[in-house]
């Protein structure tokens, strides 16, 4: 049996038993949490293409499976990454049932993950472009639901991802088939825009973000925080990919100054409108605009140690955005809404998930001592000499968005206009006092983010 | 078959009817019914590069498409959303216009091998850039999910026609058949989720 076969199969039965169990979240979280470790440690350690005995069995798992004369491949370039998406999935589910998400979260969020496994898989690779239009179906499903009914969000993700599908598709083909790398001028260049344009959309530069502000404002904020990380990796990834095969794209200065540029427009952007937002998870929205921009700033800087911080960013963006998505979805609870008006004096009805909330954000927005601090403060020592301007902007947003932080905590601890607490259980405090932990001991010891960048492994030509 | 390649210029031309139909009107059966028809020209001009056998798989999953729209937009009794005036103007004579040139940029267009792909017929490329023009106008002026689907599955359906003509392989006719079935689902997911609609601005952000 082929190893990819496998991971699709898994993926496919772990989601069928969370959708059976949808009623029931602590059952379908723990399925759907140890399913996706299960995934990402077969992933990680499965020996390929080697017979072996387990349980008296003797057992060989082939490196590859074809499916309509296209190839499926888990190898040393790819099991990293493969394993990673996964485990950071379990990571997100672990702590879902305290943040009582919607039923299908589990179902289709494990659906998801091997869809963007998939992507990292195929070869061609282009076609990973399909599978990265498919796994934002399954997350358009996770974020419109029947308690959170507001349908804007899921609709312009889907809008979005098309095009870039096609964008990319059709660059793909220029790519290989006119070969750009000793061709005319003029097909490069077509081939620059559309890829621009597909990965502008993937990595939600603006204006194409705008589905990220509607879904944080409709979605249930754990399911946007499952989303966001979900296809923010898989694209980036994608993006890596893309470098590392095309050396006539790795040699373009001019690219990495627009992917620099983008970077710095989006943290620009994301820090002056996270400022201005009158709802909680709209800020966190804007927020990771600003976090979105950081990576790609760090792709900009075409060096192997930027490439890595890219990747180690993932790590510390997917810490705050879960740590701050159960918070904001514990101060929800109360009225639903989460305005200046409904969130006051929340410090007081629920002071932890208020600091897990305030914890989240001040990771995203790389505040000193957070999880987002590290790698914000390597990316500077690598951009500064590169672009000023671009490093002052990333040092702007960081103020930017802990200055929105400020203002929401000013909000969190004036004067309640009721008693009323927000009750939680032992275990839903366990998980939020933990995350804040977590945001700091990551934010003191970043060597744990050392690890993810095993995931350039695969990336031979960009980090040698 | 000769009449195939023949009679092409018919569907690519009926493509752009259908795709300024399918701007232009509100009521939900007749949007599903052309889409429909949509998807026939679209098989056919497929048929232009690819075997029969390959086009008529690809009419097959355009139909359950429609099918699976169907069956939602009855759920909710076929009736239309409630359409409130929005920022921007949105009623039939200005979608009409706005479809009307659309079509005479795509007409013109379409007339020579903008995409300069090899293989690709003059019908195959005319109905092409017809149905991604109008599918592109469509999801850019209206925020309903119906209206949105059936704009993605036009502008889907144009990209088909022009990468059958570079992209024979059966694994992506497989995997463009899944998007289209996957946006119907999406689509018709959304349409259920909320049954008791707020009406929906149009042309607004």
């Amino acid at each position: 049996m082929s190893a990819p076969l496998v991971l699709f199969l898994v993926t496919g039965i772990f989601a069928v038993g969370a959708a059976l169990l949808r009623g029931r979240p602590r059952p379908s979280a723990i399925l759907a949490a140890s399913g996706a470790a299960m995934l990402g440690l077969f992933a990680l350690t499965a020996k390929l293409d080697e017979p072996f005995v387990f349980l008296g069995l003797s057992l060989k798992f082939g490196s590859t499976w074809s499916l309509l004369g296209r190839a499926f491949t888990l190898d040393q370039g790819n099991r990293a990454a493969v394993g990673f998406l996964f485990l950071a999935g379990a990571f997100i589910f672990a702590g879902a049932w305290a943040a009582r998400p919607e039923r299908y979260l589990f179902s289709f969020g494990i659906l998801a993950l091997g869809v963007v496994a998939g992507s990292l898989l195929i070869r061609p690779f282009l076609f990973a472009a399909v599978f990265l239009e498919l796994a934002a179906m399954g997350s358009a499903l996770i974020l419109v639901s029947p308690g959170y009914p507001a349908r804007r969000g899921g609709l312009r993700l889907l809008t979005l991802y098309t095009l870039a599908m096609l964008a990319i598709l059709l660059a793909g083909w220029l790519l290989q088939s006119v070969g750009v790398a000793g061709g005319a001028p003029g097909e490069s260049l077509r081939a620059t825009l559309l890829l621009a344009l597909g990965f502008a959309i993937l990595m939600a530069v603006p204006p194409f973000h705008h589905w990220l502000p509607a879904a944080a404002e409709g979605a249930h904020p754990y399911a946007l925080s499952f989303v966001a990380v979900l296809l923010q990796s898989a694209g980036l990834f994608f993006l890596l990919r893309f470098l590392d095969s095309y050396q006539w794209l790795r040699d373009n200065p001019d690219l990495f100054a627009g992917i620099r540029l983008a970077g710095t427009a989006m943290v620009c952007f994301g820090g002056v409108w996270a400022l201005a937002q009158k709802s909680f998870s709209r800020v966190v929205a804007y927020a990771l605009v600003t976090d979105f921009g950081v990576s790609l700033l760090a792709v900009g800087t075409q060096r192997a140690e930027g490439y890595e911080l890219a990747l180690g960013l993932v790590g510390s963006h997917a810490l705050g955005l879960a740590v701050c998505g159960l918070g904001g979805a514990m101060l929800r609870r109360s009225g639903g809404k989460d305005d200046v008006a409904s969130l006051a004096g929340s410090g007081y009805r629920s002071p932890l998930a208020a600091g897990a909330a305030l914890a989240g954000l001040l990771s995203l927005s790389g505040f000193p001592l957070a999880a987002g601090f590290p790698g914000r403060w390597a990316l500077l020592a690598i951009l500064s000499p590169l672009d000023r301007f671009a490093a002052a902007a990333v040092v702007l947003s960081c103020l930017a968005v802990s200055g929105a932080a400020a203002r929401w905590l000013g909000t969190f601890i004036q004067p309640p206009a009721s008693d009323e607490k927000i009750e939680l259980t032992f275990g839903e405090g366990l998980f939020l006092g933990g995350g804040v932990a977590m945001c700091v001991l990551f934010g003191t010891f970043p060597q744990i983010f050392a690890v993810i960048f095993q995931v350039t492994r695969g990336l031979t030509n960009l980090v040698p | 078959m000769t009449w195939i390649a023949d009679w092409a210029i018919l569907p690519a031309l009926l493509a752009g009817v259908t795709g300024t139909l399918l701007v232009v009107l509100d009521d939900r059966r007749a949007v599903l019914g052309i889409l429909a028809g949509q998807y026939l020209c679209a098989a056919w001009l497929v048929g232009l590069a690819l075997p029969l056998s390959i086009a008529a798989a690809k009419l097959v999953a355009g139909l359950m498409a429609c099918g699976a729209l169907a069956l939602s937009v009855a759920a909710l009794r076929w009736r239309s959303p409630e359409v409130q005036a929005g920022a921007l103007p949105s009623g039939h004579a200005f979608r009409l216009v706005a479809a009307g040139m659309v079509a005479t940029v795509a007409v013109g267009l379409g007339l020579g091998n903008w995409m300069s792909l090899p293989g690709i017929t003059a019908p195959g490329i005319l109905g092409s850039t017809l149905l991604m023009g109008l599918g592109l106008l469509q999801i850019g002026i209206t925020e309903e999910p119906l209206r949105v689907g059936a704009g993605l599955l036009t502008l889907l359906s144009g990209f088909e026609i022009a990468y059958s003509s570079i992209e024979p392989s059966l694994a992506v006719v497989a995997l463009l058949a899944a998007v289209h079935l996957g946006i119907a689902l999406v689509v018709s997911y959304l349409l259920l989720v909320v049954r008791d609609e707020r009406p929906i601005p149009e042309g607004g952000g």
